[in-house]
């Protein structure tokens, strides 16, 4: 449930609110981080996007179509047909813009993956997912949350190291440093009252200096250097543009911003939802081709948007499940199990498709599903060592003993 | 240091979501011991205000199985839900019972979104019994849909016990991460547990399934439930846990830690604990205990308020009106919190720490310029928000009347001198106390002040 669904549910939807007024551009700013930091972006497919569908096992034959006599992808070359990536997966047609970037080499592809765990509730899937322990209920605190504890005095005090796009910070970044929710660089300002705002501004200013104030004098010192960081990028350039209508595109460009600017940032997320396909799913045709087109246009608008500074940056995108192999009754599908974990990025690896592939054939599947072979955080725990320079990747995945599968090219701890 | 609180003043900000002059006023006269056995006894306190507004939501009016064949209504009552806390917040007279329905819903934590159709009533049961025994909730809460579904005890049966409900039964419910049991203890309780489940036909939706229970013989904390037993080992179970040592001990402090400060004083905690173990986990006698502690008064100004009592107290002290859905989940997704909406099983943090960073400090300053935009200065209707300043803002002759008697109202008690010149200087442009409140000056300036007020260190800190 997030929030447009609930508005949707009630009945409140239709508002207009331009929650980005237009950006003056055109302004030089001075870099804050001399040398970049490493960036990592986790995107979150939520509802449990069809692994089947985005990255089609055209190979397995009658095992994959005779499962999906509506909803199957073609084989590459029919019409309609996927974007073949290795002789065995083909690309859904709407991810054409992820092709490009796949066979450049900055796309890499895990499929087969996922969480070792068996649940297929969303809330449960999420949560072992976000938390990065799978099967324990008992950690309160997410696995970006913990890497950024845990590098936290070799940071500094950044108010941007940890950035969730949107209105509710995603439960990866759960810890005790306190991520920054977004919803937009323009909205992160303190105007909105006309007349006297300078006079008002300047005595909520002197209150927080004030001993009063006492144990927010310095999360107050935080806010005020912080608007003018966001009041720089607001007023810096806005981007290479060219991505997706909605919250994902407009989160992805100012994250790409974000890093451009040079604030500090570490690690952001960006959610995207809409893959629970249930129902009349339009794998090719409808709502799941949507969803497919606004993924690929909102990462390959971000990596180019990034330019020379990709290099630095590396993107993982995930979902809490795949799907059922088989539709079910509606032309849908139900939750399932393995999915496809996607890293785009400078130090990725790409043009191949990682994972050992178990097969569609009945005795390969867990429970009518996908079977997961590549544990999701073999896959995070080489970008947390390799990118983001933490080699203590046992604590960020406690009870983990990481497998890397050497998607990350370089060896930053090292 | 936080200039020093008024006794009667610490005790009304605490005991309550957000000053009430009236309220303050007949506290005072009334004393607080007299007072507190008032507010203690909330069914003889007459509450027609509140009562009024919570009838005009529809979905509070509804039986479980009705918000179930309601389309969408677990979301609907969820709404209605929120708003009857900030209802309850902003008008009620049973003020402390209003606190502590918030305290026993976030210690017996059931999220809304897993809690569903059932989380109206949920939290209807443990208000009930907010104020009575511990026993009582412990059992309530064990027994109910919400619970037993989202901690997965319905699937708790014997050839695949179930551990999560037992585990933070022990852990977050009664005894405390350091109470004193073993994983073995987990997993027996687990066992003891086997077959409470939910049946939709059942009165309160609880069903004992024999047929899946564990009858072999438990053993629990060092004791011995028999073999061949079925519910009784489920209800022997939670008798134990009610009376142990550690759950006085765990329940107090969380008392403490939620009226008195992050860190609590041990003492207090201790002798809290003592209280519950004599009177058998009553809730009377422990708040009696905490109300007249020295250590409660010591910590007055030390309590940061978390976004959503931030939230109700903004709106209860501005009168501002929140129309639609919308605006009311963008409100607390802004802040940072949402009602019912902390998604682990621990419930919302209470201290200062979850709730201070950056982002939600800005989000409060925001807020509070944001709910103060009246109506007349932004003819969209301030953005969903509808706010009636003129009539909350008190008759004065000059700036300093008016700033004092204001503030007065937003934080009920007047900030030090520093503070208020400092806004009387806003409200005067540079000029003094004496500068004439004219009926052009309160229109300029009264949202500014609410503004101020709420945004300020001592509106956060209480």
């Amino acid at each position: 449930m997030n929030r447009r669904d609930l508005l949707k549910r009630i009945g409140v939807f239709g508002i207009g609110r331009a929650l980005l007024p237009g950006l003056a551009a055109n302004l030089v700013f001075a870099a804050e981080e001399r040398e970049g930091r490493d960036v990592l972006v986790v995107v979150f497919l939520r509802g449990g996007a069809d692994a089947l569908s985005l990255v089609a096992p055209y190979a397995e034959g009658r095992h994959y179509y005779d499962a999906r006599p509506r909803l199957a992808v073609p084989e590459p070359g029919r019409p309609g047909g996927g974007l073949d990536l290795d002789g065995r997966f083909a690309l859904h047609p709407a991810l054409a813009p992820l092709h490009e970037l796949y066979r450049e080499g900055a796309l890499a592809l895990v499929h087969a993956a996922g969480s070792p765990h068996d649940t297929r509730s969303h809330f449960d899937a999420m949560q072992y997912m976000e938390f990065g322990v799978p099967g324990n209920k008992t950690v309160r605190t997410g696995w970006l949350g913990r890497h950024l504890a845990l590098t936290a005095r070799a940071a500094g005090g950044s108010p941007f190291r940890a950035v969730g796009m949107g209105d509710v910070v995603a439960d990866a970044l759960r810890g005790p440093v306190t991520p920054l929710a977004l919803r937009s660089i323009a909205a992160f300002h303190l105007r909105g009252r006309t007349g006297d705002e300078a006079r008002l501004l300047g005595a909520l200013r002197t209150a927080y200096v004030a001993p009063a104030a006492a144990g927010l004098q310095p999360v107050a010192r935080s806010v005020w250097s912080s608007l003018q960081t966001m009041e720089r990028v607001a007023r810096g350039p806005s981007g290479r543009g060219g991505y997706p209508e909605g919250a994902f595109g407009e989160g992805l460009a100012q994250v790409a911003r974000l890093i451009k600017a040079r604030v500090g940032l570490e690690v952001a997320t960006v959610d995207l939802d809409g893959w629970d396909t249930h129902e009349e799913q339009g794998t090719l045709d409808g709502g799941f081709a949507a969803a497919a087109a606004e993924l690929a246009g909102g990462l390959a608008a971000f990596y180019a948007d990034l330019g020379p500074e990709a290099r630095r940056v590396t993107l993982v995108a995930m979902s809490e499940f795949g799907r059922r192999v088989e539709q079910n009754a509606s032309n849908g599908t139900d939750h399932g199990h393995g999915g496809v974990l996607w890293l785009l990025g400078g130090g990725v690896r790409g043009g191949r498709v990682y994972g050992r592939w178990p097969g569609l054939a009945p005795a390969a599947l867990d429970r009518g599903d996908l079977a997961v072979t590549t544990d999701f955080r073999d896959v995070l725990a080489e970008v947390v060592r390799k990118r983001l320079g933490n080699p203590e990747t046992d604590q960020v995945f406690p009870g983990h003993t990481p497998h890397p599968l050497g998607l990350i090219k370089e060896d930053r701890s090292a | 240091m936080v200039n020093r609180i008024d006794p009667d003043v610490h005790f009304h900000l605490r005991t309550g979501f957000a000053p009430d002059l009236a309220e303050l006023d007949r506290q005072r006269r009334m004393g607080r011991s007299a007072y507190l056995e008032e507010q203690l006894h909330p069914e003889r306190i007459a509450d027609p205000e509140a009562e009024r507004r919570l009838a005009r939501l529809p979905m509070l009016q509804l039986s479980t199985r009705e918000i179930a064949r309601t389309e969408n209504g677990d979301q609907r009552a969820l709404n209605d839900l929120t708003r009857a806390f900030l209802i309850r917040a902003a008008h009620s007279k049973r003020r402390l019972a209003a606190r502590m329905a918030v305290f026993w819903a976030q210690h017996f934590y059931v999220p809304a979104e897993a809690a569903g159709e059932h989380l109206a009533d949920y939290l209807r049961t443990l208000e009930r019994l907010a104020l009575g025994d511990f026993r009582s909730l412990l059992f309530a809460a064990a027994r109910h849909p919400a619970m037993l579904g989202y901690l997965d005890n319905v699937s708790n049966v014997k050839e695949h016990p179930n551990e999560n409900y037992a585990r933070e039964l022990l852990e977050l419910h009664t005894l405390g991460v350091d109470g004193g049991y073993t994983e073995r203890d987990v997993k027996e309780a687990a066992r003891a547990l086997t077959g409470w489940t939910t049946h939709e036909r059942t009165e309160g939706g609880f069903y004992f399934d024999p047929g899946v229970h564990d009858t072999g013989a438990k053993r629990v904390l060092g004791h011995t439930f028999p073999a061949g037993r079925g519910l009784e080992d489920g209800l022997a179970l939670l008798d134990l846990l009610a009376r142990h040592p550690s759950t006085a001990r765990f329940v107090s402090y969380k008392l403490a830690r939620y009226f008195v400060s992050d860190d609590p004083p041990p003492e207090l905690v201790e002798r809290m604990a003592r209280t519950f173990a004599e009177h058998r986990g009553a809730v009377r006698p422990v708040l009696r205990a905490l109300l007249s502690a020295p250590e409660f008064y010591a910590a007055a100004g030390l309590r940061l308020r978390s976004p959503l009592e931030f939230l109700a107290a903004a709106l209860a002290t501005s009168g501002t009106r929140v129309p639609g859905a919308w605006t009311l989940w963008e409100l607390q997704n802004e802040l940072g919190q949402t009602f019912m909406g902390w998604r682990t099983p621990d419930g919302p943090p209470t201290e200062a720490v979850g709730w201070s960073g950056t982002g939600g400090l800005l989000a409060r300053w925001r807020v509070a310029l944001r709910l103060t935009q009246e109506a007349d200065a932004d003819p969209e209707g301030a953005w969903g928000l509808v706010a009636h300043l003129e009539e909350r803002t008190p008759r004065a002759a000059t700036v300093g009347e008016a700033v004092r008697a204001l503030a007065r109202r937003v934080l009920g008690r007047l900030p030090g001198p520093e503070q208020l010149a400092r806004l009387v200087d806003y409200a005067a442009d540079g000029g003094g106390a004496d500068t004439p409140w004219t009926p052009i000056r309160a229109g300029r300036k009264r949202g500014g002040l609410f503004a101020l007020l709420i945004a300020s260190p001592e509106f956060q800190w209480v």
